[in-house]
């Protein structure tokens, strides 16, 4: 798989994973996500053709609506939910919009975006991961400069992964829909594996 | 780098342009954005520049409502202040309302609308659009008018002043049955005053500072407490802190040399400052009163200044007395059956209070004697029993006739005397429309209140929808029996609860929850229950549709709990709405135009969105009324104005005589108060303070603008007679019918009484002989009192949940690693997640105790027990083995116990060893007048588990 392969098939998967994790999944998600294909060599290729193999041949609206029922339930509400999709739950004594939510958004600040209202905090994952696929965006389209990666990096090391595998493994724990426990399984393997990928880029192509 | 390695320049056109292995990849970048957009480095950096500001608004932590200064940094808030210009809190602020941020914050609060996919109960709820929720409302409300009318439907507002949104949109829908908490809060206490004044809550006048006209002319803040005696008689004002300055005031007032006295059974936080506490005997509030006023009456004596108690002027603003007085007398020579002692002698109240009949005759020379005072009666010990009316109608009385009323340092009607709000905006034009309905075959037109099921069905003089009985009419439907739709019968079909719980709450537990979940074939009886809240509570779990409102720091309102004179503070936006929430203005004007869409002939453009375009029009108009009351009192507030003219306007343009005056009308108007102004002026409006304001018909609203001591009497005007009184109304309408409301048959009336009356309250073995019989099995009495950093809402504010109170709350877990539980597919499961709790770390409602009663059932502290009642209706919970409680009577938390949303968070963990005070509420039987639930007409018995 060469480079450049792997930096589109990068920011697929994080603006795929953004959707995901954003309600209601449509069903255009759910095609793109049984629909792409990841090379062979792609480290996560069998993770990812698990949460494909969760997803049926055939979209039919009775899937679909349980699929939003469990969603619901797992991470909407009402009341407590297996599994908040914000860091402040983890990270701030389990109350939402403390100093995770903050020094995320001012990451975004910092780098000169924000995100398009949708009513999400800023430390909501699905928030964080359209901040990775922004990253990865501009690691297709700035020539030459280390810094979406740097960002990237420093980003999912300090803000993203000291939760998100509590959150994952909540998930899968608490999901009966096959989808979100091979959703789990694949995001946390993904996050693992793009900052080891990163870790590696930084340390090899922009170390002068 | 290396040319093989680095990474592609790549634009996101030639991304596109991708051969094969990018194709899947293009699909879904051509649909899927990352959500972000870049913003200029000048928008960067003033963003990134720390912005903290700091917004004026009030509280709803609790029904007190403080007036609070909220930080906020960077959007988000970040500590809770109290607002040093509104008065009732002058810049305090309690550890419930600093842990605001706790709720607001809160993971468990709901997020986005809802709709139930399980059965009722369940707890299995699909998260839908806004749009797909109100659809769901609106096809079923349409329906619903279409089949049965409007009147089918019911807006329960809850307890927040806040509601007039709702009450707006729903009176303009076509129903007359709008409601809020204060129907199940304390309505027997309230009787009294409604009767007399026409006013609703006694308290003393110790809030402070207040504004007072100075001989100079000059205006001042006020910090002195006159008073020299506060008797607080169930009142518990430092847990049950609607009337929050009561909680410094009384304190400061002692310091100024009051006397305080509490009487009631538990040694409650406000008579732990007390000079006396006096542990009554439960439900016998009225007794002891009756017996004061007897002795007031036999022992005073205007040539002796040490036995003057009465102030013959209130005769100059009353009428009536002769009449009350005379009625009163009749029952001297009466015996009661279960003592032999005539009734209202200090011997008879000593049988029936067990408070030494030495001990009555002083408390009732001090009350005369000691001026100003201010006898006060509370929540839990009169407005939680059957004829708690009595003590209502006597304490009254007993102020009136001693002349602490109205008196500086004496005590105050807040209702009659807080600045009027709301005016068009509360949408009362609306249910005077006239409407027509065929009953019994002919075609019948009267105005929509009339309509009411309450007023014109079984609980005519309620004032109060009776909210404690509607389990009974959503399972039996609804017969009006007075007025012009008499006879007229029709199903409660749909239920809207906003702010409230009354599954926990409300009456009995268990009834309520068969009401909501009983069936016609498949169908919910009442077909659809919208719960609107920001926490997730019980009745949440039986709703179909779940609707996010903003918290109290994302909305806009009016604030302004029971002062000593007018004054409101506004309710400001302090963040921005989080997640879908929408506030109570949003939730109005979307669901008006569904309604409308949908082809709903009341709902008009003209009323909503086009009259209110924005949230800030309509709280202008609610606004509009402010102060509203009127002109009156000593010293007067503007000397400039005649007296007795309402008052409108701000209070500079009034000060600065920028006004119209009508003579025809009666009124001084200024310039209207607006958002705008309270935001110019720290949030709040004052006006100035007086007292005397019953001289002259001042503010009183009763007909004949005085003091009445009767309430059902005749006058003759232009050589016409007319009925005129505060039960003159629904006797007249009793008449008419030639039909008398169940719940005062079973007093022996026809129709309610026209002056002092007495019956005896129910499950009380001491005071009704019906039930002495049954004292032997069920030892106890049973009484509730509240938690009030933990009540029902807040208590998924974990940090409250570590703080004892009262012996009512307490930190008697056991040891347990709880597995987190959410809802699941199948109602609460498990999340997988653990969270361990160490004994004796976390509060729980517990079950208080004497310490004698328990050593005689051979209970320890933190003994597991079940309660039970005659009914057969139980529940269980830790027993807290204490003296501060007196022998036989336990006391319970209101909503503490036995609370089964899992939207709580850990107090739901420890459900099953607290006690709910509602499993064991009789919901047979409602007090007779208002129909409010017997919260402490209860007696059990004890089993060891």
């Amino acid at each position: 798989m060469s480079q450049r392969d792997y930096l589109e098939t990068r920011l697929t998967i994080y603006a795929l994973l953004r959707q995901l994790f954003q309600y209601p999944i449509g069903t255009e998600a759910l095609i793109a996500a049984r629909e792409l294909s990841l090379p062979e060599t792609h480290p996560l290729y069998r993770e990812w053709k698990n949460l494909q193999s969760s997803i049926p041949a055939d979209i039919n609206p009775d899937w679909e609506e349980q699929l939003r029922i469990e969603m619901t339930r797992l991470l909407e509400g009402p009341g407590r939910t297996p599994a908040p999709p914000y860091a402040s739950f983890y990270l701030d004594g389990m109350r939402l919009m403390g100093y995770p939510a903050r020094r995320a958004q001012q990451t975004y600040l910092e780098y000169g975006v924000l995100p398009e209202a949708s009513g999400l905090p800023a430390d909501h994952l699905a928030t964080e991961l359209g901040f990775l696929a922004y990253l990865a965006e501009q690691g297709l389209t700035l020539e030459s400069d280390p810094k979406p990666f740097q960002v990237s990096l420093a980003f999912l090391q300090e803000q993203v992964q000291p939760w998100v595998t509590s959150f994952c493994v909540a998930l899968e724990n608490a999901a009966q829909e096959a989808f979100f426990i091979r959703l789990a399984q694949f995001t946390r393997a993904y996050l693992e594996e793009d900052a080891t990928w990163l870790q590696t880029v930084l340390a090899n192509e922009y170390t002068h | 780098m290396s040319a093989s390695t680095k990474p592609n320049a790549i634009s996101r056109r030639d991304f596109l342009k991708l051969g094969a292995a990018g194709a899947a990849s293009a699909l879904v970048l051509s649909k899927f954005d990352h959500g972000f957009r870049p913003i200029s480095s000048a928008q960067a950096k003033r963003a990134l520049q720390q912005n903290v500001r700091y917004v004026n608004t009030a509280c709803v932590m609790c029904p007190a409502e403080c007036g609070i200064r909220v930080k906020v940094e960077d959007g988000i808030a970040s500590a809770i202040y109290g607002n040093i210009y509104v008065p009732m809190n002058t810049n305090g602020i309690c550890a419930k309302g600093a842990a605001g941020i706790q709720m607001v914050y809160n993971v468990n609060r709901i997020k986005y609308p809802m709709i139930r996919v399980g059965e009722r109960g369940e707890g299995k709820f699909k998260r839908v659009s806004w749009d797909e929720a109100l659809d769901y409302i609106a096809d079923r409300l349409i329906e619903y008018k279409k089949k049965y009318g409007a009147e089918s439907v019911i807006m329960d507002a809850g307890d927040v002043t806040d509601r007039d949104p709702y009450w707006y949109l729903f009176r303009a829908f076509g129903t007359p049955h709008v409601t809020e908490h204060g129907a199940i809060c304390d309505t027997p206490r309230r009787h009294g005053p409604k009767l007399f004044f026409g006013g609703k809550r006694v308290e003393p006048d110790i809030m402070r500072p207040v504004l007072v006209r100075q001989p100079d002319g000059s205006l001042k803040n006020d910090y002195s407490y006159r008073t020299k005696l506060i008797i607080y008689a169930g009142w518990n004002p430092f847990t049950a802190t609607r009337i929050n300055y009561e909680s410094r005031g009384t304190v400061e007032a002692k310091l100024n040399g009051a006397k305080i006295i509490v009487i009631d059974p538990a040694l409650s936080n406000t008579a732990t400052k007390a000079d006396q506490w006096i542990p009554i005997r439960v439900g016998t509030d009225a007794d002891l009163f009756a017996a004061m006023l007897r002795y007031i009456l036999e022992h005073h004596d205007d040539s002796n200044p040490l036995r003057r108690y009465i102030d013959w002027s209130f005769l100059d603003y009353s009428q009536g007395w002769e009449e009350f007085l005379a009625e009163f007398k009749s029952w001297w020579n009466k015996t009661d059956p279960i003592n032999g002692k005539p009734y209202f002698t200090l011997e008879w109240a000593a049988q029936r209070t067990d408070i030494p009949a030495e001990k009555i005759a002083e408390l009732a020379h001090t009350f005369g004697i000691l001026k100003p005072a201010a006898l006060v009666w509370g929540m839990n010990g009169i407005g939680h029993h059957y004829n708690g009316y009595i003590a209502s109608i006597l304490g009254v009385a007993l102020n009136v006739i001693t002349g602490n009323m109205e008196v500086p340092g004496g005590a105050i009607d807040t209702e009659l005397v807080k600045s009027d709000k709301g005016g068009k905006a509360k949408g009362e034009d609306f249910v005077k429309r006239e409407v027509t309905r065929v009953i019994n075959g002919q075609e019948v037109s009267g105005k929509i209140e009339e309509l009411h099921m309450d007023y014109y069905g079984d609980w005519p003089a309620a004032w109060d929808d009776v909210v404690g009985d509607y389990p009974r009419r959503f399972l039996e439907g609804v017969t009006l029996r007075y007025g012009p739709f008499r006879d007229h019968q029709y199903p409660i079909k749909a239920f809207f609860i906003r702010t409230g719980n009354p599954v926990i709450t409300g009456s009995n537990t268990q009834e309520w929850i068969k009401a909501l979940t009983a069936k016609d074939g498949d169908e919910y009886r009442v077909g659809l229950v919208v719960y609107i809240d920001t926490p997730f509570l019980e009745t949440g779990l039986y709703a179909d549709v779940i609707l996010p409102e903003a918290s109290y720091l994302e909305r806009m309102s009016l604030s302004d709990i029971y002062p000593s004179h007018q004054l409101i503070y506004l309710r400001d936006f302090v963040i921005d709405k989080l997640y879908e929430s929408k506030t109570q203005y949003d939730i109005m004007i979307a669901l008006a135009k569904k309604l409308y869409e949908k082809g709903d002939p009341d709902i008009k453009p003209e009323d909503f969105w086009e009259k209110y375009p924005t949230e800030e029009d309509f709280w202008n108009e609610a606004l509009k009324v402010a102060p509203g009351r009127a002109h009156c009192g000593v010293p007067l507030p503007y000397p400039q104005y005649p007296v007795n003219y309402k008052l409108i306007g701000t209070p500079d343009s009034l000060e600065a005589g920028k006004v119209t005056i009508d003579d025809e009308k009666k009124v001084v108007q200024g310039e209207y108060v607006t958002v705008q102004w309270l935001r110019e002026h720290n949030g709040v409006a004052i006006w100035p303070m007086s007292w005397h304001r019953f001289n002259n018909g001042g503010v009183l609203k009763t007909a004949s603008k005085k003091v009445e001591f009767v309430w059902d009497y005749e006058v003759e005007k232009d050589g016409e007679k007319k009925r005129q009184g505060q039960y003159a109304k629904y006797n007249k309408l009793i008449e008419a019918a030639g039909e008398t409301p169940f719940a005062i048959r079973e007093l022996g009336w026809e129709k309610y009484a026209k002056t002092f009356y007495w019956f005896e309250t129910l499950w009380n073995p001491y005071t009704n002989p019906e039930y002495a019989k049954l004292a032997e099995e069920y030892p106890f009495q049973l009484i509730s009192g509240r938690v009030h950093h933990a009540m029902s809402g807040t208590q998924l504010v974990d940090w409250l949940g570590r703080i004892p109170t009262e012996d009512l709350w307490e930190p008697f877990n056991d040891d347990r690693t709880i597995d987190e539980v959410i809802i699941g597919e199948n109602g609460p499961t498990p999340s997988g997640r653990k969270v361990h709790i160490p004994k004796g770390l976390w509060c729980i409602g517990v079950i208080q105790m004497n310490t004698a009663d328990g050593r005689k059932l051979g209970l320890r502290k933190g003994d597991l027990v079940e309660l039970e009642t005659p009914q057969g209706f139980k529940t269980r919970g830790k027993v807290n083995l204490v003296e501060t409680i007196r022998p036989g009577v336990l006391r319970l938390p209101l909503g503490g116990g036995g609370r089964f949303s899992p939207g709580l968070g850990l107090t739901y963990d420890f459900r099953d060893i607290s006690p709910n005070a509602n499993d064991l509420t009789d919901p047979s039987h409602h007090s007779p007048i208002m129909g409010m639930p017997l919260y402490a007409d209860v007696m059990v018995k004890v089993k060891k588990l």
